[in-house]
C-alpha cells in the first residue's frame, strides 16, 4: 500500500518528461517517442486489473490534455493495459513470476524485458497511430511509422532501465 | 438482478475496458476537428449507402405490383392499338383480317413444362374472364400456343412445344408459307416444312404466322431461320429458332377474333357441301 505514493510521483514525473522533452523530439514528423508508457509497463504484477485499466486510462488522458490530442493516448494506453495480462502470461518465464518481483529488466533479464517492451509498446503505438490517422488507407505508411516509433520508444525504455530504475 | 450483477463482476475487466475505450474514442471524435470531420463524413456515407440499399430492396419488393400494372397497361394499349388499326383500315377501305376485331386479354402462366414431348401451360384465366377454346395465345416475344381446355377460372394451353401443335407459317419477306411444328427435343427450335426448293432461304429470315389458320391472326412472330436442309428431295426442312423463350414465360395475351365465327361458319358451309 505504501507503494502508491511512489507510483503517483512516477506518474507526475513521466508526464512532465513526456510533455516537456519527448513531445518535442520528432524525426521528420515520422518517428515519435512516447516514453511515458513505461509507467504501464512497470506497474506491479499484483495490481488489480481494473485498477490497472483506470491508471492507464488516466495516464493517457493526462498526456492528451497536455498535447491537445484528447482521447487518442487514452484509447491507446487503455488498449495496452488490456493486453498486458495476456502478454505477461504469454512470455512468462518457466517458473512463473516471483512474488514481490516487478516486471523489470533487473528481475527477468534483458531478453525478457526487451520482448515485453516491444510487444506492449507496439500495441500502444499501433492503436495510437491508427486513431491519429483515423482511416485504413495508407495502412502501410502508418504501420511502418508505428514500427519505427516502437523501436525508438523501446530503445529509450530499455536504456532507462540501465540508468534510472535500478534495483 | 443477481445474475446481472454476477455478469458485471465476472466481466468487469472487459466491460471496463470497453467503457474506457468508448469514452476515449468519443473524446477523440468530440474534441479533435479532423476526427470529427472524418467521422461525420463516414457516418454520412454510411447512412447514404444504407438508405440506397433500403430503397433498392423496397423497389424489388414493389416489382411485382409494378409488373402487374405494366402488363395491365399493355393489355389496354394493345386493345387500343387494335381499335385504331381497325378504324384506320376502315378508312382506307382495306379490310384486313389480321388486325380487325381483335381483342386482347392478359393472363398469367401458372404452370408450364418444356422438357416433355407433349408440354402444356396453365393460365389463371377461365370462362369467367371470357376465355374460350381455340383462342390464340401470344406473348411479347411471339407465338405461344392455343387454348385447348377451359374451366371457370383456369385454362390449359397447348404451346408450340407440343408434338401435336401445327400452325401455318410463312416467310415475312416473300409470303411463301408452310407448316410449322416443334422439333420435339430442343425447346428453342421448331421446324418449318413444305417450303418448295425454289424459294430462296437464308439464315436469319423471319418466320411469322400466315393467318391461314382459324386461330392465329397474321403476322405473329414465330422465329428466325437457324439452318435448313432438303428433306425427301422436294421440300426444305428449315430449323427455326423460336423467339419465345418458354422457360421464361410469365404473362401472355389471349386473342379473341370477333370475325372468326363468321369466317369459320362460312368455311364450314363450303366444306360440308
Amino acid at each position: 500500500m505504501n507503494r502508491i505514493p511512489s507510483y503517483i510521483l512516477r506518474f507526475v514525473l513521466l508526464v512532465l518528461l513526456q510533455i516537456f522533452i519527448f513531445n518535442n523530439i520528432q524525426f521528420s514528423n515520422f518517428i515519435n517517442a512516447y516514453f511515458y508508457v513505461i509507467f504501464i509497463l512497470l506497474l506491479p504484477f499484483d495490481i488489480p486489473r481494473t485498477a490497472m485499466l483506470l491508471a492507464a486510462f488516466f495516464m493517457g488522458l493526462t498526456i492528451d490534455l497536455f498535447s491537445n490530442t484528447l482521447g487518442m493516448h487514452a484509447a491507446a494506453t487503455t488498449c495496452m493495459a488490456f493486453v498486458r495480462p495476456v502478454v505477461l502470461k504469454w512470455i512468462s518465464p518457466r517458473e512463473d513470476y516471483e512474488i514481490d518481483s516487478l516486471p523489470t529488466l533487473q528481475y527477468y533479464g534483458l531478453r525478457w524485458f526487451v520482448g515485453y517492451t516491444l510487444v506492449m509498446v507496439f500495441v500502444h503505438h499501433f492503436v495510437l497511430f491508427f486513431i491519429e490517422m483515423f482511416r485504413w488507407s495508407d495502412f502501410f505508411h502508418t504501420f511502418f511509422r508505428a514500427i519505427l516509433s516502437t523501436l525508438f520508444t523501446s530503445l529509450l525504455i530499455v536504456l532507462s532501465q540501465f540508468f534510472f530504475f535500478r534495483k | 438482478m443477481r445474475n446481472i450483477l454476477q455478469f458485471l463482476i465476472k466481466y468487469q475487466f472487459l466491460l471496463l475496458f470497453l467503457l474506457l475505450e468508448t469514452i476515449a474514442i468519443s473524446l477523440v471524435i468530440r474534441y479533435n476537428y479532423y476526427h470529427q470531420l472524418s467521422y461525420l463524413n463516414f457516418a454520412q456515407k454510411w447512412h447514404a449507402s444504407v438508405s440506397l440499399k433500403k430503397e433498392r430492396i423496397k423497389q424489388y419488393l414493389k416489382l411485382k405490383t409494378v409488373n402487374e400494372r405494366l402488363v395491365a397497361e399493355n393489355e389496354s394499349l394493345r386493345n387500343e392499338l387494335a381499335f385504331y388499326k381497325k378504324a384506320f383500315n376502315k378508312q382506307s377501305e382495306q379490310r384486313n383480317i389480321d388486325s380487325t376485331n381483335l381483342r386482347f386479354l392478359v393472363a398469367k402462366v401458372i404452370n408450364s413444362s418444356v422438357h416433355l414431348p407433349y408440354n402444356y401451360l396453365t393460365l389463371d384465366k377461365g370462362t369467367e374472364e371470357g376465355v374460350q377454346p381455340n383462342m390464340a395465345v401470344i406473348c411479347d416475344q411471339g407465338i405461344v400456343g392455343v387454348v385447348i381446355a377451359v374451366s371457370k377460372h383456369f385454362s390449359v394451353v397447348m404451346p408450340v412445344l407440343n408434338k401435336k401443335f401445327r400452325v401455318s407459317a410463312k416467310f415475312k419477306k416473300n409470303n411463301y408459307f408452310g407448316s410449322f411444328e416443334w422439333s420435339g427435343n430442343n425447346y428453342r427450335i421448331g421446324v418449318l416444312n413444305d417450303i418448295p426448293l425454289h424459294v430462296p432461304v437464308a439464315k436469319g429470315d423471319t418466320i411469322i404466322t400466315s393467318g391461314y389458320s382459324n386461330i392465329f391472326p397474321e403476322g405473329i412472330m414465330i422465329g428466325v431461320v437457324e439452318d435448313f436442309s432438303v428433306s425427301m428431295g422436294t421440300f426444305y426442312s428449315i430449323n427455326v429458332r423460336l423467339t419465345t423463350d418458354f422457360k421464361n414465360l410469365y404473362y401472355v395475351y389471349l386473342i379473341t377474333d370477333n370475325s372468326l365465327n363468321e369466317r369459320t361458319t362460312l368455311e364450314n358451309s363450303v366444306t360440308n357441301e
